[in-house]
């Protein structure tokens, strides 16, 4: 293989995976864009992409802090939950009647309405930084559980076999062992609780209101809602881009710590 | 069988587009239903949960008024959720109810929303505190709780004229059981009803009035679709017209409607209606003006609520008030 | 009889039955120190249950398996059917495990580490790759590195060439017994028991062939195999090999 032939790779493969996605974008947006202006429609039902992005540009500064915010409260939450599950799934590990008295209250952790759920916390625990990021905890903490409680429940017979052979204790087992087989299902789960994390930090928000000087995207889009379509979308497609910057740094973690266990990352839309 | 990728996002695009023009299109045009008796069929969106804010409209109905016009009113009551202008530019109802603001800021957003008339003159908005607190203006609101809906105007004014800085806020979530049991607690309300509510339960209710810093829109606003004036003015005439007098009879002697009002609103108590009603009338009727002048707007009160909302930043261009409202069905003023 | 100063392994009658299911029926045999003995057997026939219960994996449940393991240091080793390796460490860190988890390492058992994973013939450089940058072969060598790097008196292998070419399978027959025989000394390195399914396996590498039946796992035979060590690929094509294969195939099938 040539130099050429590299470099010819590269480009190639830039342009298999950036352009069809940028291509339906702009079809997408000329669309919509199209539809308002030939039917006519309101702004304040259904504003344009053009005055969308006019809308995020004029609100540029209190977006930036809002996402911010936003992003400070879903990566504190989704740390304390990767903390958090990692201590729990250590103690489900153990034995198998802790798993089974304790699943159904896991699954409650996953099935419970958040929007519900936010505005009870708020009143409990007061509006402040730290009920927000309850709420993150609560929304994102279920599939690391499950997940790491998984990764340290199936390892190889074989291998728990070599080191029961050499006398291990329970705690060299669980971190020699348990812990490090866990790890790929960790990150790969912490990617799904990123994108719950963003989502618990935006209705926290919506539901806290006012009451912090530096308010998230949640409040800037609750205070938008009513008369300012189209800042409220820009906040909308903000928090999906935060959300998704988040999804974009575990992954890359994520190929990181799979390389050292010879795993290829999986990527069903490529 | 298995769907690749791009026509999985292909169809995902469909659908969205579809449901855009769903939401666009859709809605009755005026005029299309008369019901058996040949009256016209006309839709009225309240802004909130029934109450001697809407009374004249409801004189209208009951006392015959709006059938007199030949017209059937369906009044439809509002709620937390409610946008009475999302209401009216889909075509879903053909008038509404809602504050000047609202209007000014709907137009900054292509809805094209008139305002026809206006029975409450001054602005009921407040912020109710405790007597016990001491505090009497709203520069000395410093070191209590206040609950507030965060995207408001009048939040944005006081915000901007510092009578907020000091305070703990909080948002609003409606009802008063927070205020009734906390001393440090204060919140948003309209003067004719939150703080009578509180008097009721034994509280001790000071209602500070927003329009004392200088904020006032015109509240309680009869609007609809500007399509709907070039379109029908004689029905826009007629409701009017019906709507006015209603309230005329309904400052002048509330107690028929507030029966009906009862019915509709199981939650609203006879005590608080009739003492509302009676905290209604100098803001619907101030400074002495007479009764057949009920809901006249003049160009100067909207020029300064829009400046006001330019200045709070809650208007971003600048808009030409002139076509946020209109006096051309009122009956002429008396000389 | 318990066992002695000689005899590493003593079983007698011992069973093994999961639920109502006997793995196991009976089985008695001894392995004296030093020895390099087979099992050999159908799929089926509970070789695999009878070596773990000498590991200590599972306990008999009739029947008394006495094994001298040594003293704590020098235990047994046991080395699986996969090369079962650690994918997050290195071949070093793998190879370390076992002293890792007896204690702290030092210095002298870096040593000790590099040598076993010299002996089974894998290089400097090969040491800080990660196990899936190996051949299944080379897994093998860490594999069996790791069963030796504590100096086991007893050396258990369940099948573990089962998963690799015929040439490369047969090279590392020759390699365990080096390693068994420690060129050099007086006495083998270690006690083996080795379970296969492959006869001539099981004829090149051992001493003496245990042949066993199924339904229920049952002791057939105790053959012995009177070839003389160092054995090379030459002689499995000696007319005296064959013979001895045919013989235990003959057994196997229980005629």
């Amino acid at each position: 293989m040539s130099l050429s032939d590299c470099e010819d790779l590269d480009v190639s493969k830039l342009a298999k995976n950036v352009l069809p996605p940028l291509l339906l974008l702009v079809a997408f947006l000329s669309t919509w864009e199209s539809v308002v202006w030939l039917l006519k429609i309101p702004a304040i039902t259904l504003p344009p992409p053009s005055r969308i992005a006019l809308a995020a540009y004029k609100n540029a500064d209190e977006l930036v802090i809002a996402t911010g915010y936003t992003a400070l409260a879903s990566t504190c939450g989704l740390l304390c939950s990767v903390v958090i599950g990692v201590v729990m799934a250590a103690i489900f590990s153990q034995a198998a009647i802790i798993r089974r008295s304790f699943f159904p209250y896991a699954i409650f952790l996953q099935t419970v309405p958040i929007v519900a759920v936010a505005p009870l916390l708020l009143h409990w625990f007061g509006n402040g930084f730290q009920t927000i990021v309850m709420i993150v905890i609560i929304i994102s903490l279920f599939p690391i559980i499950v997940n790491v409680t998984y990764g340290m429940v199936s390892v190889d017979r074989q291998l728990v076999n070599l080191f029961q052979l050499n006398r291990a204790s329970r705690w060299q087992i669980f971190f020699k062992l348990q812990l490090p087989n866990s790890v790929p299902l960790l990150i790969s789960a912490t990617k799904t609780s990123a994108g719950l994390a963003v989502i618990g930090a935006i209705v926290g928000e919506f539901f806290a209101g006012l009451s912090t000087p530096l308010s998230g995207l949640g409040y800037f889009i609750m205070k938008s809602l009513e008369y300012k379509i189209d800042a409220m979308m820009a906040a909308v497609i903000a928090s999906a881009l935060l959300g998704n910057a988040m999804f974009t740094v575990i992954s890359f973690i994520e190929s990181k710590i799979l390389a050292r266990f010879g795993q290829v990352q999986s990527n069903v839309f490529q | 069988m298995y769907f690749n990728n791009t026509s999985r996002y292909l169809f995902f695009l469909a659908t969205v587009a579809i449901s855009m023009l769903l939401t666009s299109c859709g809605g009755r045009q005026p005029n299309d239903d008369n019901n058996e008796n040949g009256l016209t069929k006309i839709r009225l969106q309240i802004n909130w949960f029934p109450e001697h804010e809407h009374g004249g409209f409801y004189a209208a109905k009951a006392k015959g008024y709006f059938a007199e016009e030949g017209l059937d009113v369906e009044i439809i009551p509002g709620g937390p959720k409610v946008n009475g202008v999302q209401e009216v530019v889909s075509r879903r109802v053909d008038f509404a109810i809602a504050n000047a603001d609202q209007i000014l800021l709907g137009r900054a957003q292509q809805a094209n929303v008139v305002g026809l008339m206006s029975p409450i003159q001054d602005s009921p908005r407040c912020i109710m505190v405790h007597k016990s607190s001491g505090i009497s203006k709203f520069e000395e609101l410093k070191g209590i709780t206040i609950s507030l809906s965060g995207g408001k105007p009048f939040v944005a004014y006081l915000t901007k004229k510092g009578f907020l800085q000091d305070a703990q806020l909080v948002p609003f979530l409606g009802g008063i059981r927070r205020f009734l049991e906390e001393k440090d607690f204060a919140q948003q309300g309209y003067v004719f009803s939150e703080p009578i509510q509180a008097t009721t339960h034994g509280s001790d209710p000071v209602a500070l009035m927003v329009s004392d810093t200088g904020f006032n829109p015109y509240t309680g606003l009869l609007f609809t679709h500007g399509d709907t004036i070039r379109d029908n003015p004689e029905l826009v005439e007629k409701v009017v017209r019906a709507s006015v007098r209603g309230w005329k009879d309904f400052l002048a002697d509330p107690s028929e409607t507030n029966k009906v009002i009862l019915q509709v609103n199981e939650d609203l108590d006879e005590v608080t209606l009739t003492k509302g009603v009676a905290a209604l009338v100098p803001l619907c009727l101030p400074n002495d003006m007479p009764a057949d002048q009920i809901g006249k707007m003049t160009i100067e009160r909207w020029q300064q609520l829009h400046d006001q909302l330019i200045e709070i930043e809650m208007l971003e261009e600048s808009l030409d008030v002139k076509n946020a409202f209109t006096i051309d069905f009122l009956p002429p003023a008396t000389p | 009889m318990p066992a002695t100063a000689t005899r590493t392994i003593s079983a007698e009658a011992v069973s093994k039955s999961f639920d109502d299911d006997q793995v196991v029926k009976e089985v008695s045999f001894t392995v004296n120190a030093g020895e390099f003995v087979s099992i050999v057997g159908p799929s089926g026939c509970g070789k695999s249950t009878l070596l773990r219960m000498i590991a200590g994996l599972e306990e008999p449940t009739t029947g008394a398996l006495e094994v001298d393991r040594g003293t704590s240091e020098s235990n047994l080793s046991f080395v699986f059917q996969d090369p079962t390796l650690l994918p997050w460490r290195n071949v070093r860190n793998n190879v370390a495990l076992p002293i890792e988890l007896r204690g702290t390492l030092n210095s002298q058992d870096q040593e000790t580490i590099d040598d076993a994973i010299q002996r089974v013939g894998l290089t400097d450089l090969d040491k800080s790759k990660l196990p899936h940058m190996l051949s299944g072969g080379m897994r093998m060598r860490v594999s069996i590195a790791r069963a030796l790097v504590t100096q086991p008196k007893l050396l258990l292998l369940d099948e573990p060439f089962a998963a690799v070419d015929d040439v490369l399978r047969q090279q590392l027959n020759e390699e365990l017994l080096k390693l068994w025989q420690q060129a050099g000394c007086e006495q083998p390195a270690f006690s083996a028991v080795f379970v296969t399914h492959n006869i001539a396996e099981a004829v090149f590498l051992s001493q003496r062939i245990l042949v066993m039946g199924a339904n229920p796992g049952r002791l057939l035979a105790d053959i012995k195999v009177p070839f003389d060590y160092p054995r090379d690929s030459a002689i499995r094509t000696k007319p005296e090999f064959t013979e001895l294969a045919a013989d235990v195939l003959k057994r196997l099938r229980g005629s």
